[in-house]
């Protein structure tokens, strides 16, 4: 994307749809804002140029203009997006699997790319070999590798207790009556107990 | 990661502390035998006049592992106290094997520090694997150590918050490769299941694992010298260390944190005299030798319909690991492992339920075929130390009963010169006077032990603030204690009596005043102890007023109960008592400087500001949805993608839909989670809610994301807390 000042050009203003490239603005922005660009001039600069991308299709596509601006806006910079982190990462391939745009972002900020270099984000034209380098180190592998081991339970012999306790506390633990009985037994033993002690 | 270490164990042992250890238990326990069945003959003496009835079989019965109990903590103290008094190593100490020269750190062997995690306090738990890291870091043997932060959160908003702070920690440490985060979709077998899971996936390339708890840490150099001495002892299968508590903020967790570093080395030094190489497991703090834990410790289910798993399992793996012939060492003068404490005598009583019922499952194994006895008497002692309170309210109550039994028949027991009361020349009365000052002094003078080796020594005096203030420390904790005894009573037989119905407790969520105190927790929980207490007292007062003052003890502790429990779960007394000094404890003297930095950025993420509620209630799913990179990061941890029915992406679009038009409120706990394991739904649902106008979003969505837009402009961390 050409970030030169002179770029910075909204879209001709439109009464219609105001509402909705103002809406369209304040996502994107957002958006970058979220992004970590913490530049109030660099996140201008971006969604003016991202909004004017949006007006350019809407003029060469008009039945794209009926669809939701704003959505349309959030679609183009996270378009921009890939296409940006796709220049500093043309074909690296990890364990033969294309890296995702995920892994691509996570290591963007796992570099420090926005904060450390605020002006280039998304500008394709002046590419710091510095960020190319540090996002392509912090390209984060999953692991670590897996070193299986057999780790099964083998059944304790247990004596003579499961045969005490199994039945009894089996009966017990499944029928709810039998637990609530039990308490009331408790309660109405010590009822008695108490009267039959005290006379 | 780590290679799985090539490097041969030097077996290089300087003396043997098993030695002797047969001959010690015979002593330790003819001791208690001894102390015992003195004070049951006492006891039986007293009871025995004009026959033993009912009833006075029935507390003599409960008397006998109620004093049990007593004298075995008793002796253990009191030898404990004895090795500690004498100068040099303790012989019986694993530590001894400790080889003295200095050794190649760089060819430690590979181990892993294991932090399995459940819906804890995420930040705490990240500051002390910094604090560690860093440490083990300036030793230089970071690279002999790796990290593992094994979650079974079940709340999403942690989750995120989880992997949002470990991708921040390995970022700002540079230790991707070094610590790791793993996440189970499905918490099979809770804690032992996670640390299971570890070892069926990574275990064989460590051949030590440390298992920490969520909020425990420990200093480099214990870790290096725990990691020697197993080296040194290859038939040692696991190596626990005494957590020292620390960071008590309230002036129960302080009194507990002071009472731990006070009286507990002389106990600590009693349990390993007696127990040797066939020590317990903790479940935490300790090290373990990874191959003979995969192959002997794997845990079956329970006997029984519902298979249920064990819940301590720390017990069991230990006495697994003897049957293994593997041995179980307690090291207790190692030092640098620390942990935390419940805050309030609630929270303890909570902590408490859970070992309960876990402790109660252990009766399963007390026959069980291989254990060794020793274990079986850990087992037994750990089911004893909770069912020795219902035990006690029993006997209390048959006490009452007894008392107002004789006074209706104007009977006079005491009287009565017969049995062993002739022969002594004392009176009956004199005789339950002595049995009750020899059962104070055998509860009390662990303590005075304790007090005494700390006021014999000038740098341990100095390390507790000094005599004076150690002294008042002493006292005053002994009086909280001695008030709380019967409040822990009732709450741990309520405990005992609920596992023995099945039923569980509800406590409800917290909710504290400025001070820290969470008054309608303390009066749920404790008006039942001052009813309890006021209606012991008063039909103890119309048997007897003298029999009303012998229940003072008991009755005082519960009608305040309210009060009391206010007073220690208060901070701002608890930061008073630690400004007189009171209290005073090693670690807050001699700061670690392990303990002071992770103290120093709690501090620091403590005083951010955070957001506000509605936000911070549902912050980990504000943030995966709004964030690109956050939500870049957890699509990432997810698992290969699944290919998915058609019934199934039905049910997660109508998910997605849910949440970007209702809010989080919208979906439960089990929805939520739903959405967050699966990836692409979680990439669609961002992508979805950024491109939404806002006139189809809820006020949450939009509020939400004017919100994000002032955390993300601050540049300290990402993880807004």
């Amino acid at each position: 994307m050409d970030l030169s000042l002179e770029s910075i050009s909204l879209p001709p203003w439109d009464p219609a749809r105001a509402d909705d490239w103002n809406e369209a603005y304040e996502k994107v922005e957002n958006y970058l804002r979220a992004c970590r660009v913490g530049s109030h001039l660099q996140r201008a600069r971006l969604t003016a140029l991202v909004l004017q991308r949006v007006h350019d299709r809407l003029q060469a596509d008009p039945s794209e203009g009926d669809q939701n601006i704003p959505g349309t806006a959030i679609n183009e910079v996270r378009n921009r997006i890939e296409e940006w982190i796709g220049h500093y990462l043309p074909q690296q391939v990890t364990q033969g699997k294309s890296i995702s745009l995920g892994n691509s972002m996570l290591a963007l900020y796992l570099g420090d790319g926005p904060t450390r270099w605020p002006y280039a984000f998304l500008d394709s034209a002046n590419l710091p070999n510095e960020l190319a380098e540090v996002i392509r180190a912090r390209i984060v592998r999953t692991g670590p590798d897996f070193a299986f081991s057999s780790m099964v339970p083998r059944e304790i012999d247990l004596g003579l207790m499961p045969e005490l306790m199994e039945s009894a506390m089996e009966s017990f633990e499944d029928v709810p009556v039998l637990r609530t009985v039990f308490a009331w037994c408790i309660f109405l033993g010590l009822l008695g107990f108490l009267f039959w002690y005290t006379h | 990661m780590n290679e799985a270490s090539s490097v041969p164990p030097i077996p290089i042992k300087v003396i043997n502390p098993v030695r002797h250890s047969a001959q010690r238990r015979v002593f330790f326990f003819s001791c208690v035998l001894a102390l015992t069945s003195m004070a049951i003959w006492l006891m039986a003496d007293i009871l025995w006049r004009g026959g033993l009835t009912g009833v006075e079989t029935a507390m003599l019965a409960l008397f006998v592992p109620l004093f049990g109990m007593v004298a075995f903590g008793f002796v253990q103290a009191t030898i404990g106290f004895f090795v500690l008094l004498k100068r040099g190593k303790d012989k019986g100490e694993i530590m001894v094997t400790l080889p003295s020269e200095e050794q190649d750190l760089s060819q430690l062997p590979a181990t892993a520090l294991l932090i399995p995690i459940y819906n804890e306090d995420v930040p705490r738990v990240y500051e002390g694997v910094r604090a560690m890291f860093l440490a083990l870091k300036e030793a230089e043997v970071h690279r002999r150590f790796d990290f593992f932060i094994l979650s079974d959160s079940t709340d999403p908003n942690k989750w995120i918050e989880e992997e949002v702070e470990w991708i921040d920690l390995c970022k700002q440490l540079n230790a991707f490769g070094r610590i790791f985060y793993r996440k189970r979709h499905i918490p099979i077998n809770r804690k032992s299941g996670n640390i299971s899971d570890f070892c069926r996936r990574w275990g064989k390339c460590y051949r030590y694992m440390v298992v920490l708890d969520a909020d425990s840490i420990m200093e480099a150099k214990t870790l290096i010298k725990m990691v020697q001495v197993m080296e040194a002892n290859p038939q040692t299968g696991i190596l626990q260390t005494v957590p020292q508590p620390i960071q008590g903020e309230t002036v129960f967790a302080r009194m507990l944190q002071f009472a731990g570093h006070c009286y507990g080395p002389i106990f600590q030094a009693g349990l390993n005299y007696w127990q040797a190489d066939n020590g317990n497991f903790w479940g935490h703090n300790a090290i373990i030798r990874t191959a003979p834990f995969i192959e002997h410790c794997a845990l079956p289910s329970l006997p029984g319909s519902g298979r249920a798993r064990f819940m301590s399992h720390d017990y069991v793996e230990a006495a697994l690991m003897r049957r293994a012939n593997y041995q179980v060492w307690l090291t207790y003068t190692l030092g640098g492992s620390y942990e935390n404490l419940p805050p309030t005598m609630i929270d303890c009583a909570k902590r408490d339920r859970r070992w309960c019922r876990g402790n109660f499952q252990h009766s399963w194994l007390l026959l069980a075929q291989g254990f060794k006895p020793i274990n079986r008497l850990h087992l037994t002692i750990g089911i004893l130390s909770y069912f020795c309170s219902p035990l006690w309210l029993i006997f209390l109550g048959l006490g009452i009963l007894q008392y107002h039994r004789d006074e209706a028949r104007t009977i006079q027991p005491f009287d009565a010169d017969i049995g062993l009361s002739s022969y002594l020349d004392v009176g009956g009365g004199k005789l339950a006077w002595m049995l009750f000052i020899v059962t104070l002094v055998l509860l009390s003078f662990p303590k005075v032990m304790a007090w005494l080796l700390i006021m014999g020594n000038r740098a341990k005096r100095l390390s507790f603030g000094g005599g004076f203030r150690v002294t008042l420390s002493v006292v005053v904790e002994h009086l909280f204690s001695a008030l709380m005894s019967p409040i822990l009573m009732l709450f741990t037989s309520l405990s005992v009596f609920f596992v023995v119905i099945g039923r569980e407790i509800s406590w409800g969520t917290q909710c504290r005043d400025a001070g820290g105190v969470d008054w309608p927790s303390i009066l749920r929980a404790h008006t039942w102890h001052t009813l309890t207490g006021a209606a012991v007292a008063m039909i103890a007062y119309q048997i007897n007023p003298v029999f009303f003052l012998w229940m003072l003890p008991i009755t005082v502790g519960l009608v305040l109960s309210i009060p009391i429990s206010a007073l220690l779960s208060h901070e701002g007394m608890g930061h008073l008592f630690s400004h007189i000094g009171l209290f005073c404890t090693p670690p807050e003297t001699n700061k670690s400087p392990l303990v002071a930095q992770m103290e120093k950025r709690l501090e620091a993420i403590r005083n951010e500001l955070p957001p506000p509620e509605w936000l911070q209630r549902h912050l980990g799913i504000a943030q995966v949805l709004l964030d690109p990179y956050i939500n870049a990061a957890h699509v990432s941890l997810m698992r290969v993608k699944q290919k998915l029915t058609h019934g199934m992406t039905s049910y997660y679009k109508g998910l997605c839909d849910r949440l970007l038009t209702g809010g989080p409120e919208a979906l439960n706990r089990r929805e939520l989670l739903a959405l967050l394991r699966n990836a692409d739904s979680m990439a669609f649902a961002h992508d979805l809610l950024w491109k939404m106008p806002n006139r189809l979003l809820p006020t949450w969505w939009t509020m939400a994301m004017r919100h994000y837009n002032i955390l993300t402009s601050q540049q300290k961390s990402p993880l807004y807390r």
